[in-house]
């Protein structure tokens, strides 16, 4: 394989998104969908499984790499929410 | 202060990640995959089933032929077929995965020139999916990683 090489399996921890998920400190609402072809959930689960901070998952289970307006809205009213306290 | 700023910069960076991903146009061939858990998940090792229904002027598509591939996401499909629609639902069986992680089917239909797909993804066990990366013991050196604590 063309990537599986010793350097670059040494550099990628660096760059995966899931050790910045590990030091998460602040809130945060995360919505996804299974089918998403771009940003497959797989990896979407392994981040945030890994998330300490308070979390709140709201699935949109049949979008892909798009969203439904109601999940902009829930995403917003949190933020409101949070940001007004 | 601090923590005003970066509440402002977690906004933004939310709102950003919103705006980018548009919404998806309707289009004329519905092919509509569903897995027969409501809420798309299933324990490791018990089996998905799909229903698949293809809609054309939002009446069933008949006498088309349907190509489907199952298996787990990303990689190469474990069963790969087709089927002559006949009008009624049909099911595709698409067996389980072992390990958390997910299992995609994916429908396609040629109709009038042009390639038209529907999709769905069975999650087996997703909450403890892991990550095939180990964090290094300088991450948070080198990434300079600013911390709030």
């Amino acid at each position: 394989m063309y990537h599986n090489i010793k350097e670059k399996l040494e550099t990628i921890p660096y760059y995966d998104v899931v050790n910045f998920a590990r030091e998460l400190k602040v809130p945060g609402v995360y919505t996804w969908g299974f089918n998403d072809e771009t940003c497959p959930p797989t990896s979407m689960y392994a981040a945030y499984n890994l998330i300490s901070a308070p979390r709140i998952l709201n699935l949109a289970l049949e979008t892909g790499h798009w969203v439904f307006p109601e999940q902009n809205a829930k995403m917003q009213n949190w933020l409101i929410e949070v940001l007004t306290k | 202060m601090k923590d005003y700023l970066l509440k402002l910069l977690l906004g933004t960076c939310l709102l950003l990640s919103c705006s980018i991903c548009a919404q998806i146009p309707e289009q004329m061939i519905k092919i509509i995959v569903s897995p027969d858990h409501d809420n798309w998940e299933y324990k490791t090792g018990e089996k998905a089933n799909f229903t698949v229904q293809v809609f054309y002027h939002l009446n069933p598509l008949k006498e088309v032929k349907a190509y489907y591939e199952i298996g787990p996401e990303k990689m190469e499909p474990v069963k790969k077929d087709s089927i002559m629609l006949s009008g009624k639902p049909f099911i595709l069986e698409g067996g389980t995965l072992s390990s958390p992680g997910f299992l995609r089917c994916v429908v396609s239909v040629d109709f009038e020139g042009h390639r038209y797909r529907g999709l769905a993804t069975a999650g087996f066990n997703p909450s403890a999916i892991k990550p095939t990366v180990k964090q290094p013991a300088d991450f948070l050196t080198k990434t300079m990683l600013c911390i709030t604590t």
